[in-house]
């Protein structure tokens, strides 16, 4: 699952994904939606890549509702703010991507999150 | 009284006809008289003497002279008789007798013995007058004149009575006062005290003091004058005088007060209340009283007049009436109230109306003065502070919208535009990857390759904005800082980065080197100086030289950090500005020097330099040196 609220991306990250392979790709336009179609799945997304700044629930908000529910969820943390990385890993992301990525360090990381 | 006895004795001739004679004197003689033997036996008395003690006659003859009188003036005949007897004669003799009806008298008893032929005692003659009303009156004179001296001795002031220029009185306190001793007055000739009047004072002071001496009208019974006292000091004296009668005669009665300390006081307090007039008259700031009750106007000084658009003090006085003109009427009951709790207030802020209804803000210190229903204040005039201090506050409200604004657009620019970036970016990198799947022309892949060029300057432009908005809201710490393995990695970053463009960076490193004083953002100053010397540079292939050394500078240890390139390079003039920060050249430079400001921010904040040289000494087209110094960490 892709959560950003800018569309554009959401649909760069989609055809990105396709292009790695056969990949189930859902997209949330911000923390709540995610929450709440995460809650919908009966088989939960492997891998989240989630935004932070986002309207209704931010990044980190969404992030930790969803991790207690304890999906087995990954979550790569996208943003442009650097300052986030750490603060991102150490509430429980897998991965920090920052802004403007190179899609081989987003495939690298999904590949990797996949395999751990 | 004998004496006319004895002139009629020698007038009158024969022993028979002096005693018929003497015989009449005494028996109609108005004083009482007796006779007595030589043991004080009474021979014979006349009607006087009975009417006198109240006795009839042969009550009396026969008796002793003492048994009418008091055992004390009993003793005292018994010794005073035989003197007399041995004299012949005594005068104003005292005893004090008691009548038939018990009521004791005071005599003054005269008497001459009579002797016989040989010479011989043979009767005394005695003629007494009552002196009790005179004794009395003596005594009470004597009680009286004691407690005039009780009460004068004990005086503070100093009284003394002149007569003939002669002080025949003056108590304990006057020779005080002008420190000459009571044996030095006594013996001073008539006026001789003229003597310690002053000079100046000396003719009215002796003109007064005759003039009373001597009863006449027309004088003044108060006034003050100086005297020299012994030892030569000038003494302020407060002066009470009248004519008295004195002994029968006029004399001068004079009570003073050594009035110096007093005058020296008023003198002071004369000089204080002119200092302090002439404060309230000459300071910068508004002096006042006013009426509790009313808040009224006492007085004000010209100052605080001007102030309420007052030509003059008198002006506001009569007209300007506090309590009507107050912005805020219960301004005037806080400050009432403050100043009645802590007895006076300072820094008071009011706002109230000049003459002509124009506001003033004024700064009130005041105290209260309750024993004269009044408020002592200054007040000074605050109104252009205010008005500073209001644009100040307007100032910063439009600072703060600027800034959220500002903050706004730097989000929008961090964020939104970020975004933006990372969608072409990723878009292009697309196109790179399926180039192969599609007939991609020359001319696109070098069109796609201009336009991820321009993204990398954009986001690094976003980047640098970012960062320098951040140093700028807070502060930098600086600490002990890795440096040759952070430009290690940038080199590896920015190769890895422009790989495709055609980049080589050397990088060489003096192996004593570790640590420089700065921190994480020199990762940010670095890649900016590397990303400029690919970015801003027409070479084939961007060559970029790193150089890490240590160098010493006014016996302080530096490391240095070169950055060269063989890029475009700067001209002499622009080397000296390419740091600042002037949004004008910044974009003509199209981003470098928003880099470039960053860097030096950066640089400075942790106590290094940056500038920079031609790579080629004297020639710029050769490409640029852009040179660090950071203290060894």
């Amino acid at each position: 699952m892709v959560v950003d609220d800018d569309y554009t991306l959401l649909k760069l990250y989609k055809i990105i994904l396709a292009d790695m392979g056969d990949h189930s790709v859902e997209i949330s336009m911000n923390g709540k939606e995610a929450v709440d179609n995460y809650k919908k799945y009966s088989e939960k997304p492997k891998i989240i890549i989630i935004d932070h700044r986002m309207p209704v629930m931010n990044g980190f908000d969404a992030m930790n509702e969803i991790l207690q529910l304890d999906g087995g969820t990954k979550f790569i943390f996208a943003s442009a703010d650097t300052t986030m990385r750490e603060l991102s890993i150490s509430m429980g992301a897998t991965a920090f991507l920052s802004k403007p990525f190179k899609i081989e360090e987003l495939k690298y990381l999904i590949n990797k999150a996949i395999k751990e | 009284m004998f004496k006319e006895v004895e002139k009629n004795y020698d007038k009158e001739q024969g022993s028979r006809e002096l005693e018929r004679k003497y015989k009449l004197f005494y028996e109609y003689a108005l004083l009482p008289y007796q006779s007595l033997d030589e043991n004080t036996k009474i021979i014979d008395i006349n009607q006087a003497w009975l009417d006198f003690f109240g006795y009839a006659k042969e009550e009396v003859l026969g008796k002793c002279f003492g048994e009418f009188l008091v055992n004390k003036s009993r003793e005292l005949l018994t010794s005073r008789f035989s003197h007399f007897k041995r004299v012949g004669v005594i005068q104003d003799v005292e005893y004090e007798i008691v009548k038939k009806n018990g009521i004791h008298r005071i005599i003054w008893l005269d008497g001459r013995i009579e002797y016989d032929e040989n010479g011989d005692f043979k009767q005394a003659h005695c003629f007494f007058k009552d002196i009790t009303e005179r004794k009395r009156t003596e005594e009470k004179l004597k009680e009286s004149e004691e407690n005039f001296r009780n009460i004068t001795e004990q005086s503070f002031m100093s009284i003394y009575i002149i007569q003939d220029g002669i002080f025949k009185y003056r108590n304990q306190r006057a020779a005080d006062v002008s420190g000459y001793t009571r044996d030095d007055i006594k013996n001073w000739k008539p006026y001789e005290y003229a003597k310690i009047i002053h000079p100046e004072d000396r003719e009215y002071v002796l003109e007064q003091s005759r003039k009373k001496q001597e009863g006449e009208p027309d004088v003044i019974n108060h006034y003050k004058f100086r005297i020299i006292k012994k030892s030569g000091e000038v003494a302020w004296i407060d002066n009470f005088s009248k004519t008295i009668n004195y002994k029968g005669r006029t004399a001068d009665l004079v009570i003073t007060e050594d009035i110096t300390d007093k005058i020296i006081a008023e003198q002071k307090l004369k000089e204080s209340e002119s200092k302090y007039r002439y404060f309230f008259d000459n300071a910068q700031v508004g002096l006042y009283w006013s009426r509790i009750s009313d808040g009224k106007f006492l007085e004000c000084n010209e100052v605080f007049a001007k102030l309420f658009g007052y030509k003059t003090r008198e002006e506001l006085l009569e007209e300007y009436i506090a309590t009507e003109h107050y912005v805020y009427p219960n301004q005037r009951n806080e400050i009432l109230d403050a100043i009645r709790i802590k007895k006076e207030v300072r820094g008071y802020e009011i706002l109230v109306t000049k003459r002509d209804g124009t506001p003033i803000w004024l700064n009130v210190s005041a105290r209260i003065s309750e024993k004269e229903n009044r408020i002592e204040g200054a007040a000074i005039d605050i109104t252009k502070r205010k008005k500073a201090e209001q644009e100040l506050l307007e100032s910063e409200e439009r600072y703060r919208k600027a800034y959220d604004k500002a903050d706004f657009y730097k989000d929008l620019l961090a964020h939104d535009v970020s975004n933006i970036f990372n969608n072409i970016n990723a878009s292009v990198q697309l196109l790179k990857i399926w180039k192969e799947d599609y007939n991609v022309s020359e001319k696109e892949v070098n069109m796609i390759g201009i336009i991820k060029q321009q993204l990398e300057r954009g986001a690094s432009l976003v980047s640098n904005v970012r960062k320098l908005s951040e140093i700028e809201e807070g502060e930098m710490s600086v600490y002990p800082f890795d440096v040759k393995e952070v430009l290690e990695k940038c080199v590896d970053e920015i190769s890895s980065r422009f790989h495709e463009r055609g980049i080589e960076i050397n990088f060489k490193a003096n192996q004593e080197i570790t640590n420089v004083m700065g921190g994480e953002l020199l990762i940010d100053a670095f890649e900016n100086l590397l990303i400029n010397g690919v970015i801003h540079n027409d070479s084939d292939k961007a060559r970029l030289w790193v150089n890490l050394s240590k160098i010493f500078q006014e016996d302080k240890k530096f490391i240095k950090i070169e950055f060269k390139d063989n890029g475009l390079g700067i001209i002499d003039d622009r080397k000296k500005t390419i740091f600042k920060r002037n949004y004008q050249k910044d974009r003509s430079t199209g981003g470098m020097g928003i880099g470039l400001s960053l860097v030096k921010t950066i640089i400075n904040n942790y106590g290094g330099q940056v500038w920079v040289e031609n790579r080629a000494r004297g020639d710029y087209s050769q490409g640029s040196n852009f040179i660090i110094l950071l203290k060894e960490g």
